[in-house]
């Protein structure tokens, strides 16, 4: 796997607050890679340390191998598409395209061309000689992609780039993005605070939380093993309670939630043994509803239902105390199941996190 | 190209529609009404009438300063054009002027930005700093001048314009540094990762985007240096003076309408600037910088 990009011991400090660190990251060539995590957790940091705009306190910065840690901006080949487009009010479309080729001194007949080119990639023809602020906010935003892209970068760097459109397009545009970046094979850093965004758009994500990497991997492997209490409470819906661990064979185990309550699971890391405390993991929709009595099936009651549409939430609650998510299709045999009601409850697919 | 002034409001009022809607609404009932409208008329004859009794004078076709309306004359204009000393002091302190204008303003920009950019924390005392000249009394900052002058033998003119830069500065500092306030930050850094450096950025980005605030800081700082009378009364010696200074020695001997003349002219030319940053500042709100 050839790397494009790799961020080594990176830490940045402001005063005696350590804002970001110490990360590593290593972005591979033609992925899109997200940076995953709530507000104030580091990720406009260190996106602004891969472009030059922050200088790390501590850590190197190497970008197709060679050290960029001490290089200005302009000289860094990296193009950054900021949350609010930061457009240039004072330059047509064409001009505000073309400004990064003109700083690299490309012949003008040339810069016409791939201006041209670009703007038709993003989905934006006839608008060259118009102003930004004659756009809507959404062909704004691929004015802002065209500019960073038509000088052909390195890595494309995307700080929460559809954030500020409304609902129905950010769908859309998560898609085309993502049709764009691969179409391009552009190695890109994507920056967002919204899980689905993450999900649908990247090869692999990091989460991210109070200035360090909690987790790296595939959208699936961050939903199907979080490895931290952080990541299964940030990533998804899912029920947490704290456990002990009664039988282990492999990263098959059993878990003991007290009142006689024991549920197989699967340990997302190797536990410490028979006896030691971990988290319970179970996920809304891999719960399922049968009658009290059945066999496999955990007694509970519903002490809360939730009407969402297309889905149907419960809140169960066992003997023991301990509650539980269940989330199931909005079909008649659900609909009528109100709080109060004796249910029996199998729990799929668990998951303990150990020491969490 | 001819440009209605109520269509240009009109274009700002749709812009900001927030504006026209929150004017704080005053409700003033018969009597309350009437005492409103005379207290605002009296304010304006208080602070106009000055102005208007000066244009008066200056169309009187004799020294006299009453006549009748239908009299009235240029004749105190030419006597104005044709007074060699006044016409050489005007066109000094024009040129004054200019060059102080000028310098203030490539300085106010520059040191507005730094404040802005790059000072952080230490911002407030900076701008403190910055805006000391108007603290110090005019005068003062003439005897300093002076006393410079008396052991730095420099040419006469560049103390005068030295001085007028100082007087002029905190002003270009404050207006620029009100513009550079309203750019993103991040617009600059748009274009330094485009591959601009520091000071293309500047050029190519900031400067158009602060340009009309600029342009009236400039037309500021003309007018406090054209106007000024201390630091030209301290450093300019026998010879060519700022108009204000041959004014004043004028009148310390005489007084004839042609002040009145001159003084109109200046009042016009001020208007003439004023009306011109009311227009800057308008268009500055249609663009939405
Ligand atoms: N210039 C700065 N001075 C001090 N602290 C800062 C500065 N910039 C960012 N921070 C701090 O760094 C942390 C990370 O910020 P940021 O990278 O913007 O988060 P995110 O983009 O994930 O919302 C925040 O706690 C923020 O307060
Ligand atoms: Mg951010």
């Amino acid at each position: 796997m050839q790397l494009a990009l790799t961020l080594e011991k990176i830490v940045k400090r402001y005063g005696a607050t350590t804002a970001l660190g110490p990360i590593d990251i290593d972005v591979r060539q033609g992925e899109l890679l997200t940076l995953l995590g709530p507000s104030g957790c580091g990720k406009t940091t260190t996106l602004h340390i891969i472009a030059g705009l922050t200088t790390p306190t501590e850590g190197r910065l190497l970008l197709n191998g060679r050290n960029i840690t001490a290089l200005a901006p302009p000289y860094r080949d990296i193009g950054l598409v900021f949350q609010n487009y930061a457009l240039f009010p004072h330059r047509t479309i064409a001009e505000n395209v073309a400004f990064g080729l003109r700083m690299r001194k490309v012949p003008k007949a040339e810069i016409t061309v791939r201006v041209r080119a670009i703007l038709n990639v993003v989905g934006l023809p006839n608008v060259e000689e118009r102003y930004p602020n004659q756009l809507s906010g959404g062909q704004r935003q691929r004015v802002a992609l065209a500019r960073a892209l038509v000088i052909e970068p390195s890595i494309l760097l995307l700080d929460e780039p559809l954030s500020n459109l409304d609902a129905l397009l950010r769908k859309k545009m998560r898609l085309e993005l993502r049709e764009i970046q691969q179409r391009l094979g552009i190695t890109t850093v994507f920056v967002t605070h919204d899980q689905d965004e993450a999900f649908e758009m990247s090869d692999r994500v990091i989460l991210m939380n109070g200035g360090h990497i909690e987790q790296i991997g595939s959208p699936e492997a961050l939903y199907d093993s979080p490895q931290t209490r952080f990541a299964a409470s940030f990533i998804g819906e899912a029920s947490l309670t704290p456990c002990t661990i009664a039988q282990v064979r492999g990263d098959d185990v059993v878990a003991d939630l007290g009142g006689g309550m024991t549920i197989p699971a699967k340990a997302v890391r190797p536990v410490d043994g028979v006896g030691s405390q971990a988290l319970l993991m179970a996920r809304p929709e891999r719960v399922t509803l049968s009658e009290p009595n059945a066999t496999d099936a955990l007694p509970m009651t519903i002490s809360k239902r939730v009407f969402q549409g297309e889905r149907i939430l419960f809140e169960l609650t066992a003997a023991n105390g301990h509650a539980f998510q269940c989330s199931v299709p909005s079909i008649e045999k659900y609909r009528e199941m109100q709080p109060g009601l004796n249910v029996g409850a199998v729990l799929h697919e668990c998951r303990v996190i150990p020491g969490a | 190209m001819r440009t209605d002034p109520s269509e240009t409001q009109n274009v700002v009022a749709a812009a900001r529609p927030g504006r026209a809607v929150e004017a704080p609404k005053v409700d003033l009932s018969g009597l309350g009404r009437v005492a409103f409208g005379l207290m605002i008329t009296l304010l304006y004859v208080f602070l106009l009438a000055p102005i208007l009794i000066v244009v008066f004078a200056s169309f009187s076709p004799t020294m006299s300063n009453t006549y009748a309306l239908s009299q009235a004359s240029l004749h105190w204009y030419r006597e104005f054009i044709g007074n060699s000393s006044f016409v050489s002091a005007f066109k000094f302190s024009l040129l004054l002027a200019l060059l102080a204008s000028f310098f203030a303003t490539i300085i106010g920009l520059l040191t507005s930005y730094a404040i802005v950019r790059f000072l952080g924390r230490a911002r407030t005392i900076g701008q403190s700093i910055a805006m000391l000249p108007m603290m110090v009394p005019h005068i003062l900052i003439s005897l300093s001048l002076l006393l410079l002058l008396t052991r730095f033998p420099l040419p006469e003119m560049s103390v005068l314009v030295i001085g007028h830069i100082l007087i002029c500065l905190p002003f270009t500092i404050a207006g620029i540094m009100a513009s550079l306030e309203g750019v993103d930050p991040d617009i600059e850094a748009a274009a330094y990762t485009l591959g601009a450096n520091r000071l293309r950025v500047l050029w190519e980005v900031t400067v158009p985007l602060v340009a009309p605030g600029v342009l009236s800081a400039a037309i500021f700082a003309f007018i406090i240096s054209f106007g000024d009378v201390y630091i030209a009364l301290f450093i300019s010696g026998p010879g060519v003076t700022t108009l204000p200074v041959e004014i004043f020695s004028y009148v310390q001997w005489e007084s004839s309408p042609v002040i009145a003349a001159i003084t109109t002219v200046q009042i016009v030319m001020i208007i003439l600037f004023g009306l011109f940053i009311e227009r800057l500042v308008g268009l500055r709100s249609v663009m939405r910088i």
